[in-house]
C-alpha cells in the first residue's frame, strides 16, 4: 500500500467544482429550513386561529411542550428500548435470513424454481393483517411484533439479493473460466460485489418496514413499546402526545437511514466514480 | 527447428440456433480447420468478421469443444483454466470494484500467487504498462485505452507460456491502438518469448505484430493461407507501416482476405 498512498486521484482539477457543490448545497439546505419553518407556522395558525379543530390536529406548541417533557422522563425512553430492541432484532434476523437464502438461490438456481411459487404465494398475504395472529401466536411480548417485522422484510431482502446476484456480467464469468477460478472464488469475488448494491438498497428499505412492522404489532396488542403508546393516547384523544411520538419516531428512522447511507457510501466508494 | 506447441487436427465446430418456429438449425463455424504452431511464435489469426476466429481461440483455450477433429496443446486437450494458458478478451473486463492494482493481482490470486508476490509482480507490470500511479484508481476513473493497459497487465502478469488474445484492441481508436501494440510488442520481446495466438479483423495490426499471419475465409472459416512474415525484430509498428517491404506483403495478404469480404 505504501508505494500508492500519496495517489489522490480528486485533487487539483475538481477543488473549484467541489466549492461550487457545496454552495449549492448549503443554498438547498437553507431552501429546506424555510418549507419546514413555513409547514410549522401555517399549522400553528390554523390551530390558534381554530381555523382547524385543535383537539384533532393538536398544535405544534402542544406537540413540542410534550416531547419536551417526556424526553426528560423515564416513559418515552423506557419504551423506546422497547420498539428499537425488537426493531433491531427484526432487522437482523430478517435481513440476515433474506440476504443467506437469497445467496443460496443464486448459487443453486434449483432452489429458487422449486420455491419460487411458494415464496410469491407467502409474499402476497397482507402480512399486516396476520399481526392480530401473530399476537395469538406468540403472545403480546417482544416475540410477536419480531416476527410481524421479519415476516415483511425478509421478502425484502430476499427479492433484491436474488436480482442483484443474478446480475453478474457474463464477461466477468468467462474471465473466471478462463483462470480456472472455482465456484468459491466466483461467489465472494464475483457475485457477492455484483449484488452489493442492491442489497443495500434493500437493507434501507428493510430498517424503514422494521420499524413499520414493530409499530404496528405494538398498536394491535403489546405490553411496552412506542406504537403501544401512541395507540393508548389516540384512544384517549391525546393528539398532542400520538403527533409527538411519530414525530420522535420518524426523527429516528431517518437518524438511522442516514447511518446506512453512510456504510452504503463506505462500501460502495467504487459505485460513486 | 522450434519445439511445435499446439496442433490443430481438422477441426470443425457447428452451433444449433433456434428458430423463430422452434426448430433448430445447424450452423458450420469452422470447417475443417489445420494448422501447427512452434514454441515462441506471435501468430495472428485474421479474418473477416463473425467468421468464427473466436470460435477457434475457444475452442484452443478449452472454452468450447469442437465438434470434430482435435486440438493439442502443450501435450495434452485443452481445458478451461489451465496454468500454463492466459486469455484476453476483447472487453477488459476489470472488476469495478477493485482498484486497478487489484484487478492485476486478481489473474495471480486465482492461480495461487502469494500475496507479497503479487502485489510486487503487480506493481512492476503497471508500471511497464505506463500507468505507475495509478494503481489506486478505479476501473471508472480510466480511460478505455488505461482500462486495456490494465488488462494486458492482468494478462501478463501469470507466467503462463500461452497467450491467447481475443481481438483485445477492437475498442479502441486507430491512435491508442498503435501505441498499445507498441506496449505489447515490448512487453512480449523482452524475456522468454511467449506463444501468442492474437484474433483480429484489422490486417495492419496483425502484419505488424506477427511472426505469422493465417487468413480465414467467410464462415464457416476455412484456413485460406499461411504467411510467414520476416521483418526483423524488435519492431516498431510506426516505422514499419511506412516500409515498402510491408506494403508489398500487405497488398498480398489483402488479396487473400478481400476476397473474402467481397465474396
Amino acid at each position: 500500500m505504501s508505494v500508492i498512498e500519496n495517489f489522490d486521484l480528486s485533487r487539483s482539477p475538481s477543488t473549484g467544482r467541489q466549492a461550487k457543490k457545496s454552495r449549492r448545497r448549503v443554498r438547498l439546505f437553507l431552501l429546506q429550513s424555510c418549507v419546514a419553518v413555513l409547514a410549522v407556522v401555517a399549522w400553528q395558525v390554523c390551530s390558534s386561529t381554530r381555523i382547524l379543530d385543535p383537539t384533532v390536529i393538536s398544535s405544534p406548541g402542544a406537540v413540542f411542550s410534550y416531547l419536551w417533557h417526556a424526553i426528560q422522563g423515564p416513559e418515552l425512553w423506557t419504551n423506546f428500548a422497547y420498539t428499537m430492541a425488537a426493531t433491531l432484532i427484526a432487522f437482523v434476523i430478517g435481513s440476515a435470513l433474506g440476504i443467506l437464502i437469497g445467496l443460496a438461490f443464486v448459487q443453486v438456481p434449483l432452489l429458487e424454481d422449486i420455491f419460487d411459487p411458494f415464496i410469491t404465494l407467502l409474499n402476497s398475504f397482507p402480512r399486516i393483517a396476520l399481526a392480530p395472529l401473530f399476537v395469538v401466536w406468540f403472545g403480546i411480548g417482544i416475540k410477536s411484533k419480531v416476527v410481524l417485522a421479519v415476516s415483511v422484510i425478509f421478502f425484502i431482502l430476499l427479492l433484491t439479493t436474488v436480482a442483484g446476484g443474478r446480475s453478474v456480467d457474463r464477461n466477468f464469468l468467462a474471465l473466471c473460466k478462463s483462470l480456472g477460478a472455482g465456484t468459491w472464488k466466483v461467489f465472494f469475488s464475483v457475485t457477492i460485489p455484483t449484488a452489493a448494491p442492491s442489497i443495500f438498497a434493500g437493507l434501507k428499505l428493510a430498517l424503514i418496514y422494521a420499524f413499520l412492522g414493530v409499530i404496528v404489532g405494538e398498536m394491535i396488542a403489546s405490553e411496552y413499546g412506542l406504537g403501544q403508546e401512541a395507540m393508548k393516547y389516540s384512544n384517549l384523544f391525546q393528539m398532542d402526545r400520538v403527533l409527538g411520538i411519530l414525530f420522535f419516531l420518524a426523527v429516528i428512522t431517518t437518524l438511522l437511514a442516514g447511518i446506512m447511507t453512510a456504510i452504503e457510501r463506505r462500501v460502495l466508494r467504487w459505485q460513486r466514480l | 527447428m522450434k519445439q511445435t506447441i499446439l496442433s490443430v487436427n481438422n477441426v470443425s465446430q457447428e452451433f444449433f440456433i433456434e428458430e423463430q418456429d422452434g426448430s433448430e438449425r445447424r450452423v458450420r463455424a469452422l470447417n475443417d480447420v489445420s494448422f501447427t504452431v512452434e514454441q515462441g511464435q506471435f501468430i495472428s489469426l485474421v479474418g473477416p468478421s463473425g467468421c468464427g476466429k473466436t470460435t477457434l481461440l475457444n475452442a484452443i483455450a478449452g472454452l468450447a469443444k469442437p465438434t470434430s477433429g482435435t486440438i493439442e496443446l502443450a501435450g495434452s486437450t485443452p481445458a478451461a483454466g489451465r496454468a500454463d494458458v492466459a486469455y484476453m478478451f476483447a472487453t477488459d473486463c476489470l472488476l469495478p470494484w477493485r482498484r486497478t492494482i487489484e484487478n492485476v493481482e486478481f489473474a495471480m490470486e486465482v492461480r495461487g500467487v502469494s500475496k507479497a508476490a503479487r502485489r510486487a509482480r503487480a506493481t512492476q507490470l503497471l508500471e511497464a504498462v505506463g500507468l505507475g500511479g495509478f494503481e489506486m484508481a478505479y476501473p471508472a476513473q480510466l480511460s478505455r485505452g488505461m482500462r486495456q493497459r490494465a488488462a494486458l497487465a492482468r494478462t501478463f502478469a501469470l507466467d503462463s507460456p500461452v497467450l491467447l488474445m481475443d481481438e483485445p484492441f477492437g475498442a479502441l481508436d486507430a491512435q491508442t491502438k498503435l501505441i498499445l501494440e507498441q506496449l505489447l510488442l515490448s512487453l512480449w520481446e523482452q524475456g522468454e518469448r511467449r506463444t501468442v495466438l492474437f484474433v483480429t479483423h484489422d490486417l495492419n495490426e496483425a502484419l505488424v505484430l506477427s511472426d505469422r499471419v493465417l487468413v480465414f475465409s467467410r464462415a464457416p472459416a476455412r484456413l485460406k493461407a499461411d504467411h510467414r512474415l520476416t521483418f526483423p525484430r524488435p519492431r516498431d509498428p510506426l516505422g514499419l507501416q511506412g516500409s515498402s517491404e510491408y506494403h508489398d506483403v500487405f497488398s498480398r495478404l489483402w488479396a487473400d482476405l478481400g476476397t473474402e469480404l467481397l465474396g
